[in-house]
């Protein structure tokens, strides 16, 4: 299986990078990340052309790095400055260095034609700069599954009831249908249940007196952005759907990076429309997140581990998998547009 | 009004419907081994028949979805539906499918 490279993918928090060799790994490339003296962020292939030590074992030398073997040293090209003991520099001494844009406390890295690579296609939505909405970051979740279950998953409200039982979901939205719409590249699967008891992630933070209406909007940005568009409002205020704002609203945002088939980083974070001046909230959401989340992480484990057997037999198709149905087709797309790309030379030297 | 369906053993069945039934309804009101998965929201392929080439022309045209769907099920012919995408009406009075085969 391989992966859409010519797609925005997130590299990590802004906050996790600075005057540091930071090695990651994404689509089983080894790459390295650190800021120059002024504070720009570099990906560089974390390997040294010469013997293959990766570049993260050596050391930064003003906005270069040094490889820890022989002193070889690349600049923030990927070109080669230095190779100490020689003063010829090399056509074939160089490292891929792959474009990043860094915007709204996020760093993000772009796997394939770097022709391709334009700031307008990176994920980013209003309510960023809203000040009627508060940002506030969670974790790097690392799930040892490919990235599309759990893709599947992000276009997936049916699994809320069941999976998390405490915190987002309660058996009140078993049998409430799933409503699927593909826009473009993007599948949206929702579904809205009225009038019941606050789940308990609302009965924290919701100060609901009675029963509610609540809401799930699922956005699947292909191949790896999700944005889940939640909340409750009282059932008696009888809220439309376009009046969502009146409730207590987050949205979950889920940037999903392919380190390898069967590794895939989740990094999570939401906004949300309550207590934007209480510094706390955020971090007490977060603990119900991260239990919801562990939930998630342990059920995608658990089916990643049966894809070392071959299945037995095909598997049931459900109603509630049009959403994860349109996904596979945008995503088999995608592939399909990047076949010619992967027969040009992947890589070159930088400028 | 009446569908003439051939099963996987070559019966035939007659099946009456009545307007707005969906086909899909229609073959799995009978126990011919149709599966119908996802219920009829061309979500699975496992309605999928085959439509005398006679009455192709009188269908609702297919739609992308139907088209994706049938695109992962097996033995297509020209001729292949989804019958959870086909609405019967009077002008299908008659219609003549043969249920595709299963698989595992």
């Amino acid at each position: 299986m391989s992966f859409v490279r010519n797609a925005w993918y997130v590299a990590g928090w802004s906050r996790s990078f600075g005057r540091d060799l930071k090695p990651l790994t994404i689509m089983d490339e080894d790459i390295v990340v650190y800021r120059t003296e002024a504070g720009t962020a570099v990906a560089l292939t974390d390997e040294c052309p010469h013997k293959r030590l990766p570049l993260s074992r050596g050391r930064l030398v003003g906005d270069a790095v040094q490889c820890g073997y022989h002193g070889m040293t690349f600049g923030c090209d990927g070109k080669c400055v230095r190779i100490p003991g020689q003063s010829n520099l090399p056509s074939s001494a160089w490292v891929r260095s792959y474009p990043l844009h860094e915007a709204r406390g996020i760093l993000w890295i772009w796997m394939g034609e770097a022709a391709k690579a334009g700031p307008a296609l990176v994920f980013d939505m209003p309510e960023f700069a809203d000040p009627r909405w508060a940002p506030h970051y969670g974790d790097a979740l690392q799930i040892e599954s490919h990235y599309l279950p759990l893709a599947d998953n992000l276009c997936d409200p049916a699994h809320v009831s069941f999976v998390h039982p405490t915190t987002l979901g309660s058996p009140a939205s078993e049998d409430v249908p799933i409503d699927c719409e593909r826009q473009g590249r993007k599948v949206v699967t929702s579904r809205w249940i009225r009038n019941a008891p606050p789940v308990g992630f609302f009965k924290a933070f919701g100060n609901f007196a009675g029963n509610v209406d609540r809401w799930h909007y699922y956005t699947l940005h292909a191949p790896s952005v999700a944005v889940i568009d939640f909340g409750s409002a009282a059932t008696e205020d009888a809220i439309g759907e376009g009046e969502r704002d009146r409730g207590v609203r987050l949205f979950a945002l889920h940037f999903l990076t392919p380190v390898s088939e069967t590794r895939t980083v989740d990094h999570w974070m939401h906004l949300r429309n309550i207590g934007l001046d209480d510094e706390g909230l955020g971090e007490r959401m977060n603990e119900q997140f991260r239990i919801a989340f562990a939930e998630d992480k342990a059920i995608l484990e658990a089916i990643q581990a049966r894809e070392a057997k071959p299945p037995a037999r095909r598997g049931v198709k459900l109603a509630i998998d049009r959403g994860p149905n349109h996904l596979r087709r945008i995503i088999n797309e995608m592939l399909a547009e990047e076949v010619p790309d992967s027969e040009e030379a992947p890589m070159q030297a930088a400028g | 009004m009446k569908v003439l369906a051939t099963d996987r053993e070559g019966g035939q069945h007659e099946l009456s419907f009545q307007e707005g039934d969906t086909l899909m309804q229609v073959l799995t009101d009978e126990d011919l081994g149709v599966r119908a998965e996802c219920g009829g929201c061309c979500a699975c392929a496992t309605c999928h028949v085959y439509v005398d080439p006679a009455w192709l022309g009188c269908l609702p045209p297919q739609s992308d979805d139907e088209v994706a769907m049938l695109d992962e099920a097996f033995e297509v012919e020209p001729n292949s539906r989804l019958s959870c995408q086909i609405t019967m009406s009077p002008a299908l009075n008659g219609l003549t499918v043969t249920i595709a085969p299963d698989w595992n």
